[in-house]
């Protein structure tokens, strides 16, 4: 069934390639072509050769016959033409017997089958004194001699063309053929010899003696000299008249008459050729007798000046030729079409394994490895073709797979460093608690999933921060497995009871002695007392920090005490303190900041971050970080991050001042985003519950602040960031809870609107909204509304 | 918040279970419009079980009262907790709203 299967379709692509031009009709129309061409050049040569064999046999047939035939003639003539010779001698003797000599003539006329005829004429007077006119004719016919005489004036044989012109020649002529009326009634020709008497010693033309002989004598030898079917044999005469007849006709016609009007000029000139006496074999297209092109081959006869002419059509000549010629082509064109065949079976039968190929290969070109190439048994260039392919599908097979496993073990790895990236940012502590005297933020944005750069912050004890910034030589997955080797390290030996600088040299040991690739880490560790504001620190090698003052002016920490981390075994660390003043704060950097690169390759530099920070140093310390943050990838933007970025500042905050009424407070942050209700929720019952406030007044403080919060999140902010809204929840005294809500949205004073009216609205005037700052300001015992610093602050006071 | 929806021959009765506040109140508002949409026009809320409204679920109830008004419907609450009818009072929602104290007292005006 597959096998089936796979034979249809490249049968398809098969015919699809026939059809679109494809090699089976290309081979074809070149085959077809060749075969024309040379078909066409072997006809050509063969018509041509054979008509020439035939042109050739023909003019040797005619020429042979015309030999023939006038020789025959000849035979007959001569005797003809002797005889009155004799005869005319006898009658120019001194005596002539005439009877004798008729009897001779009589005689011959019997003895001889062409001569029919024979008539002795005398000039007037010339046979005796008497007679004006003396003709004796004798002539034969079908069986008996009858003699006659012609000597009547009616006949006036004075006037005839067979006296008078061999008379007026004085030389013996054949006549023109024509019909002798009176005389021997037929169609015949005359011999005339003229014969002289000598009178007074001088020759006079005393008369003629003739030799009538019948036209029909050379019908029957022309009869047989015909060179074809159709083809004839005539004589003319040296005027152009027809001596036999044409087709039982046209006897004593001029030739001139029968070639018909359109042959013009070059037939007459083919007459007169003949005429003259030429011996000649030409082809004329048209006479009117056999109105098809034919040959004529003519000779003259000799002794007479008479014309043989011999004619035949060349249809009957080439017939032959023709007739083979047609049944050639007929041949031709069925081989054509059996070759066309052929050609196309045959290249179909040849294109069939490629069509199975390019099959396959479309089908593995579409990630199919699993088609079988087409098995292709003889050893051509197919086959070869189908052993190259087949090379090719197995080397992709198996490239492809490579690639995969490749691609595999990337993703694999990337998944790896997306997990280590998580565990990396894990372990780095987030948060700092909310106080009144310290703030702390600290920011570490990798270059690649996992960096080598570090931050630390934790308490060693209530009063005491440790804090850390590191920068590990490297990058990648190195690079941070030896920060969290560094970091582990820090948190396991690091205490308050051994000088922070003890603790560094140990470290530093710990490190040179596991160090198999020489990697390093810049490091500044610090030890913060919280109480007093002081903090002993140590620089290994890391960029200095510096400790912004409230008034924005920075100072640089130029002390190091000591090289890198991981350099020198025996590396020796002093220490440094810093004191805290109320509002100072301490900024941490790697270098991943002060050498960010901008597309044109220049540094971010400590300039600009010292920029940012002099404009930016009344912000806390997250704000300042991120907008630190936002500045520096600014800065770089269209640059891969080369670098990890990281920040850490720490601020001893500006007291703030107590409020002694609030015996108990609250605060909770809250993002702008309607979810953290419930959050805000669960701290309003919480409250409730340790500060005792009745579920009704909790019910309806749940209510105002929903309405404030939710108007917060809805119209606040436009810019889809996220932000902070600040809820802090006091007791000025027993039985009164306050309430202020901070957020950094537009500003909006909620009190400004006049919502009293809408409640005694009727129910289809009343507009739907509002009514949630009606309630507030229903539920609550006072509000208040002021923008202060950028910020819409809400203080309420709800008593129960 | 939960819906619990129980049809008798004079109308149908929605019990709302738990909060009806700001995030949740979307839930009731699409139920209600499919309903209106369905031509159900004669609807009971029962606020046994409601412990808290928000404006915004105020506001659903006042859509639903509106527009089955216009389509000469009836829409009733009942069994409002005495905080929930606090707050309707001070929302003047108490004189347009036809409210009940029980269940069978609203089905006796339906």
């Amino acid at each position: 069934m597959e096998n089936e299967k796979n034979d249809a379709l490249p049968q398809k692509t098969g015919m699809r390639l026939l059809r679109s031009g494809g090699l089976a009709i290309r081979y074809t129309r070149f085959f077809i072509l060749a075969f024309l061409f040379v078909f066409s050049i072997a006809f050509y040569y063969t018509f041509t050769y054979t008509r020439a064999i035939l042109d050739e046999d023909a003019f040797q047939r005619a020429s042979n016959i015309t030999d023939l035939t006038i020789s025959r003639i000849s035979n007959v003539i001569k005797p003809v033409e002797q005889v009155p010779y004799t005869l005319s001698s006898a009658l120019e003797s001194d005596k002539p017997d005439y009877n004798m000599i008729r009897d001779l003539a009589k005689e011959f006329v019997l003895d001889d089958t062409v001569v029919f005829g024979s008539a002795i004429a005398f000039e007037p007077y010339m046979f005796d004194k008497k007679h004006y006119r003396h003709c004796s004719y004798v002539f034969e016919t079908r069986n008996a001699i009858i003699e006659r005489d012609l000597s009547s004036p009616e006949y006036d044989y004075l006037n005839k063309d067979w006296y008078r012109i061999p008379k007026i020649l004085d030389k013996a002529v054949w006549s023109e053929p024509y019909y002798d009326k009176g005389g021997g009634d037929t169609l015949m020709c005359t011999y005339s010899v003229p014969f002289y008497h000598w009178i007074n010693h001088k020759r006079v033309f005393a008369g003629v003696i003739t030799m009538d002989i019948s036209l029909q004598t050379f019908q029957h030898i022309l009869k047989s000299a015909r060179v074809s079917q159709t083809g004839f044999s005539y004589l003319l005469s040296r005027n152009g008249k027809l001596i036999t007849p044409l087709g039982e006709k046209y006897v004593n016609t001029d030739i001139r008459k029968l070639i018909l009007r359109k042959e013009g000029r070059a037939a007459d000139s083919v007459i007169d050729k003949m005429l003259r006496g030429e011996r000649m074999f030409v082809k004329i297209t048209d006479l009117e007798h056999v109105k098809v092109p034919s040959l004529i081959y003519s000779a003259p006869v000799p002794h007479t000046n008479w014309i043989f002419a011999i004619t035949f059509p060349t249809r009957e000549l080439y017939g032959g030729l023709y007739d083979f010629f047609r049944k050639l082509t007929a041949i031709f064109l069925i081989s054509l079409v059996a070759m066309i065949i052929i050609t196309i079976l045959i290249t179909r039968k040849f294109i069939r394994p490629i069509s199975r190929l390019v099959e396959a290969t479309r089908r593995i070109g579409q990630g199919d490895f699993g088609t079988a190439l087409p098995v292709y048994r003889s050893k051509d260039e197919i086959s070869q073709l189908t052993n190259a392919f087949s090379l090719m599908k197995e080397e992709l097979v198996h490239y492809i797979s490579n690639l995969q496993e490749a691609t595999a073990a990337r993703e694999k790895m990337e998944g790896e460093l997306s997990v280590a990236h998580d565990i990396q940012m894990g372990l780095l502590p987030k948060t700092f608690p909310v106080r009144d005297d310290w703030d702390l933020a600290a920011l570490l944005d990798p270059a690649r999933a996992v960096g080598g750069d570090l931050y630390d912050f934790y308490f060693l004890d209530n009063d005491h921060l440790f804090i850390a910034i590191g920068d590990v030589s490297g990058k990648g997955v190195p690079a941070s497995l030896f920060m969290v080797s560094t970091r582990t390290l820090f948190r396991s030996r690091v205490s308050l009871r051994i000088p922070l600088n003890q603790s560094v040299y140990e470290i530093n040991k710990e490190i040179c002695r596991e160090n198999p690739n020489q990697m390093f880490v810049t490091f500044i560790a610090g030890i913060v007392d919280l109480k007093n504001g002081s903090m002993t620190y140590c620089n290994a090698g890391h960029n200095p920090p510096f400790l912004i003052k409230p008034t924005g002016k920075t100072e640089k920490l130029r002390e190091v005490h000591g090289i890198p981390l991981g350099v020198f075994e025996h590396a020796t660390y002093s220490s440094g303190t810093v004191l805290f003043a109320p509002g100072d704060a301490l900024l941490l950097y790697t270098d991943g900041v002060t050498e960010a690169i901008k597309s044109d390759k220049s540094f971010y530099g400590e300039k600009l971050m010292l920029e940012i920070v002099r404009q930016n140093h009344e912000l806390t310390p997250s704000d300042l970080i991120r907008r630190l943050e936002t500045d520096v990838l600014d800065f770089m933007k269209g640059v891969d991050q080369a670098d990890d970025i990281t920040l850490l500042i720490l601020k001893s905050k500006q007291k703030p001042v107590q409020d002694n009424k609030a015996i108990f407070m609250k605060q909770i942050r809250l993002l702008n985003q309607l979810g953290e209700l419930n959050r805000l929720v669960a701290t309003l019952e919480q409250i409730a519950d340790e500060w005792e406030i009745p579920p009704k007044v909790c019910m309806e403080l749940n209510l105002i602040l929903e309405e404030l919060f939710t108007n917060v999140v809805f119209y606040a902010f436009d810019d889809g960031r996220d932000h902070e809204i600040t809820v802090t929840f006091s007791r000025p005294r027993a039985g009164s809870v306050q309430v202020v809500l901070e957020d950094d949205g537009k500003e909006f004073n909620l009190l400004e609107k006049d919502t009293s009216e809408n409640v005694n609205h009727p129910i289809e005037e009343r507009p739907i909204g509002g009514l949630g700052i009606h309630f507030v300001k229903q539920l609550v015992n006072d509000i208040r509304y002021e923008r202060l610093n950028g910020k819409n602050i809400v203080l309420l006071i709800r008593n129960y | 918040m939960e819906l619990i929806e129980k049809n008798t021959e004079k109308c149908l009765i929605i019990g709302i279970n738990g909060r009806l506040d700001t995030i949740n109140y979307s839930i009731l508002e699409k139920r209600l419009m499919e309903l209106l949409d369905q031509n159900t026009n004669r609807i009971l809320i029962n606020c046994s079980q409601m412990d808290y409204v928000s404006s915004s679920g105020l506001r659903i109830l006042l859509m639903a009262l509106k527009r089955i008004t216009m389509a000469k419907g009836k829409f009733a609450l009942c069994s409002l907790q005495e905080n929930i009818r606090e707050i309707f009072e001070i929302s003047g929602f108490t004189t347009i709203f036809e409210i009940y104290p029980n269940e069978e007292d609203a089905l006796r005006v339906f």
